[in-house]
C-alpha cells in the first residue's frame, strides 16, 4: 500500500490514530501536503456518498470527520501557511445554537457535515446571543450564518439576530440558515433567511446551493 | 376513574445491575459534577456543601448530600387534577396513561390530514380529547400555543389545559417566571390545599449529558411550594450519552440525583418522580427514535432505578416515529406502551405522538387509547382460584356441552376485554359498511368526543385568565 494510498484506508476505516500516522509518513516521503490534503478530501466525500446512501452511519461520518480535522490541523495547515498556501474551502460557515437554548447536538452534527463537505466551520457553540452572532460574522466575514434551536421559546431569538444583522447593514454579507425542530420553511422565510434545512444533510445542500456550489 | 392497575411483570435488570448503575452515578457526579450555566444553581449548591467550581461551573456532589436526600423524598407521590376521584397514586408499580408530552410543532389535522403549526385552540381541542378519552389517565398535549406570544407560550398552555380537564396534569413550566404563574394557576384551584392535594406536576428537562440550564430554576420556586416534579430529560444514545445502555443510565441517573438532591435541599419532601427518555439517536437521519426498542426498553431503565430508590416512575408509550396513524405507528405504539406499562412506569407519556414528538394526532391519540386499553387488560392477568378454575361449572357443563348459557359465564363475562374502535365484525359486515380503516374510525371518534360539552369552571377559568393577562402586562412592562 502506497502512503497516499494508506491515508485514504486510514480515512475509510474511521481512524485517526492511523490517519495521523499515515500522513505523517506521507509527509516523510515528501510527498506534498497539498496532495495529502486532496486524498482526505475525495475520501470524505466518499465517505458522504456512503452516508446519503445509507451504507454508513452518522457515527462514521463524525468519526472520519474529527479524524480529518486532527491530521489537517496537526500535519497539513502548519505546512501549508508556512508556504504561503492558504487551504482551498468551498466556504465558511459560522455556527450555533441561538441564546435560551443549549441542546447542541444536532447543532454539532450539522457543523461536522460542513467540515466533511470541504467547508470551514466556526462553531459558536450554545447559548449564543444576538451580539455573538453579530460579532461572530465581524469578525470571521463567514460566507453562511447557521443559527439552531430545539425549544419553541427560544425561536424568535432567530428573527432578532436577521434583524441586528439587518441593522448593521451586514446582513447582505451572508447567507442565512435556520434549523431545528420547531424551525418551518414558512418560519425561515417569514423571519427573511435565505433557507431551510430539516436536517444535517439537507444544511449542507442548501448551503451549497446558496453559494452556488451544488 | 382511573384503573389503578399494578404494572412491573417485565424484569430485565437485577438488583446488582442496578446497584452497579447507582454506584458509578454517584462517581460520575464526585468526580465529573453537573456543569451549570445558572449561577442561582451553582449558588445554592456551593452553600449546601457541593464542591462548586466558579471558574468552570461545575458542580461536584458528595455521596452525603444524596443519600440525605434520598431519605427525604417521598415514596408515593398523588397528583389530584381537578376532580380528586380521578387522581393517580404514584407508587407501587400502578400505571397510568397519558396523553402527549410537551408541545409538539406541528399537529396532525384530522379534518385536512395536513400537519400544520398548532395554535392555543388546538392546545384546548386535545385537552377535551384526553378528557374524555377513558383510557388517558393524566394530560399533557399534543399540540402547541404557537399562535401567542413566545414568551406566554407555555402559560397560555397551562391555561388551556387547566381549563378543560379535570384529570391530573403533568406539564412544562421552565424557567422561573413560567413556574412562578403555574404556582398561581395551583392555587387558583386548590388554594391552601395546593402542597396536600397539588392538582397537576411540573415536567423539568435538564440538558443531557450533565447539565443544569435557566430552564432549571424553576425547581426553585416548584419544590417550594410541593408541586410534583417530573423529570424528563432526553439522554440520547451515542450522543449525548455513552451508546451503551449502562453508561446512558449511569449519566440518566446521575442527572435524576442531582435534580432530586437540588429538589430535597430547598424544600425536604418535595414530591420528585423519577424519569429520563433514554433514546437512541437514529444513525441514518440524525432524527431521535421513538420507536425504537432501545426507547421501550428505556422504560425498564427508569422503573428498576426508581424501584431501587423507592421513588414514583415517569416514562413513555403510545408514541411513534411514523408520520401517520399507520401501520408502523400500531406496533410502535403497541410495543413502547406494553414495554412501559409491564414495566411498572407509573406515569406513561406521550400517547398520540407521531413522528418522534414532532407532531401531534388526535387521532392516533384515540388508536394509542384503545392500544392502553389493551395493554392494561394484558397487565390485569389472571387470577388462580376455586372460582376461576370453575371446577364445579365443568361438572355442571360435562363434555361436549357449552358455556355460553351458564351463570359462571354471565358473571366473569366483563373481564374480557372489549374493544373500543378496533374492527372485529365479519368482513362481509364490514365491507356493507364501507370497509372503514381504523383511520377512519378514529377520526369520526374524535368528531363525536369533541362535541361533547367542554369539562369547564366558569370561576376557575376567569382566574385563570388573569394570571395570564397579568403574565402580559408583565411581559409588556419589560
Amino acid at each position: 500500500m502506497s502512503e497516499l494510498e494508506a491515508v485514504k484506508d486510514a480515512l475509510l476505516g474511521f481512524d485517526a490514530e492511523k490517519l495521523a500516522k499515515a500522513t505523517e509518513a506521507s509527509l516523510k516521503k515528501n510527498i506534498s501536503p497539498q496532495e495529502i490534503m486532496n486524498v482526505i478530501t475525495a475520501s470524505l466525500k466518499l465517505i458522504g456518498e456512503k452516508f446519503e446512501k445509507g451504507e454508513l452511519l452518522l457515527v462514521h461520518l463524525v468519526a472520519s470527520g474529527e479524524a480529518a480535522k486532527r491530521a489537517i490541523s496537526e500535519y497539513l495547515e502548519p505546512l501549508l501557511s508556512k508556504e504561503g498556501t492558504v487551504v482551498a474551502k468551498i466556504g465558511t460557515v459560522a455556527i450555533g445554537t441561538v441564546a435560551g437554548d443549549i441542546h447542541d447536538i444536532g447543532k454539532n452534527i450539522v457543523a461536522s457535515m460542513f467540515f466533511s463537505a470541504g467547508f470551514k466551520v466556526i462553531d459558536l457553540g450554545k447559548d449564543v446571543s444576538v451580539e455573538s452572532f453579530i460579532k461572530a460574522v465581524e469578525q470571521h466575514e463567514p460566507d453562511i450564518l447557521g443559527m439552531s434551536t430545539l425549544l419553541s421559546t427560544s425561536l424568535p431569538i432567530q428573527r432578532e439576530v436577521v434583524e441586528a444583522l439587518n441593522n448593521k447593514k451586514l446582513r447582505e454579507t451572508v447567507k442565512i440558515i435556520v434549523g431545528g425542530a420547531p424551525v418551518t420553511p414558512e418560519w425561515a422565510e417569514e423571519i427573511g433567511t435565505d433557507g431551510y434545512a430539516e436536517d444535517a444533510l439537507e444544511a449542507v445542500n442548501v448551503g451549497l446551493r446558496l453559494l452556488g456550489k451544488e | 376513574m382511573p384503573t389503578n392497575l399494578k404494572g412491573g411483570q417485565l424484569f430485565f435488570l437485577s438488583k446488582q445491575d442496578v446497584k452497579k448503575i447507582h454506584d458509578a452515578s454517584l462517581k460520575v457526579l464526585e468526580e465529573v459534577g453537573m456543569k451549570s450555566a445558572s449561577k442561582s444553581i451553582t449558588k445554592f449548591f456551593s452553600e449546601k456543601g457541593a464542591e462548586v467550581n466558579v471558574d468552570t461551573d461545575v458542580i461536584k456532589i458528595p455521596e452525603s448530600l444524596i443519600r440525605e436526600a434520598l431519605k427525604k423524598a417521598p415514596n408515593k407521590v398523588t397528583i389530584y387534577g381537578r376532580d380528586k376521584k380521578k387522581a393517580i397514586e404514584l407508587a407501587n408499580k400502578k400505571i397510568y396513561f397519558g396523553l402527549g408530552g410537551t408541545p409538539t410543532p406541528y399537529i396532525l389535522d384530522h379534518k385536512t390530514n395536513e400537519w400544520r403549526r398548532p395554535g392555543k385552540e388546538d392546545v384546548v381541542n386535545a385537552t377535551r380529547l384526553g378528557e374524555s378519552l377513558f383510557e388517558m389517565d393524566f394530560i399533557m398535549t399534543i399540540a402547541g400555543a404557537f399562535d401567542v406570544p413566545y414568551q406566554l407560550e407555555y402559560i397560555h398552555e397551562w391555561a388551556a389545559i387547566l381549563n378543560n380537564t379535570t384529570k391530573p396534569v403533568v406539564y412544562s413550566a421552565p424557567g422561573l417566571f413560567n413556574a412562578e404563574k403555574v404556582v398561581q394557576m395551583g392555587k387558583a384551584i386548590k388554594g391552601e390545599a395546593l402542597k396536600k392535594e397539588p392538582p397537576f406536576g411540573a415536567y423539568v428537562e435538564l440538558a443531557s449529558p450533565l447539565s443544569f440550564n435557566l430552564q432549571n430554576e424553576n425547581v426553585f420556586q416548584l419544590a417550594q411550594s410541593s408541586v410534583p416534579i417530573v423529570v424528563g430529560q432526553m439522554p440520547q444514545l451515542g450522543a449525548t450519552v455513552p451508546v451503551t445502555f449502562a453508561g446512558a443510565a449511569t449519566i440518566s441517573n446521575a442527572e435524576n440525583l442531582a435534580v432530586l438532591t437540588f429538589a430535597q435541599l430547598l424544600n425536604p419532601g418535595t414530591p420528585y418522580i423519577f424519569g429520563a427518555h433514554i433514546a437512541p439517536l437514529d444513525m441514518r437521519t440524525a432524527r431521535l427514535d421513538y420507536g425504537a426498542p432501545e426507547f421501550a426498553m428505556g422504560n425498564i431503565v427508569n422503573s428498576s432505578l426508581a424501584e431501587f430508590y423507592h421513588l414514583p416512575s415517569f416514562g413513555w408509550g403510545g408514541c411513534s416515529d411514523s408520520k401517520l396513524p399507520d401501520a408502523q405507528a400500531g406496533a410502535e405504539v403497541m410495543m413502547n406502551s406494553l414495554v412501559a406499562a409491564t414495566s411498572g412506569i407509573n406515569l406513561i407519556h406521550d400517547c398520540g405522538y407521531l413522528a418522534a414528538g414532532s407532531i401531534g394526532s388526535l387521532e392516533a391519540a384515540v388508536i394509542a387509547s384503545e392500544i392502553a386499553g389493551m395493554v392494561k387488560r394484558i397487565v390485569r392477568g389472571m387470577e388462580i382460584n376455586e372460582e376461576t378454575l370453575a371446577l364445579d361449572v365443568i361438572r355442571d357443563v360435562g363434555p361436549g356441552g357449552q358455556f355460553l348459557s351458564h351463570p359462571h359465564t354471565l358473571k366473569h363475562v366483563s373481564k374480557l376485554y372489549m374493544a373500543d374502535i378496533f374492527n372485529k365484525e365479519s368482513e362481509v359486515k364490514w365491507a356493507k359498511k364501507g370497509k372503514k380503516d381504523v383511520r377512519v374510525i378514529a377520526k369520526s371518534r374524535v368528531e363525536q368526543l369533541l362535541s361533547q360539552p367542554p369539562s369547564q369552571d366558569k370561576t376557575l377559568n376567569e382566574k385563570l385568565s388573569m394570571i395570564v393577562k397579568k403574565a402580559e402586562e408583565e411581559i409588556r412592562g419589560k
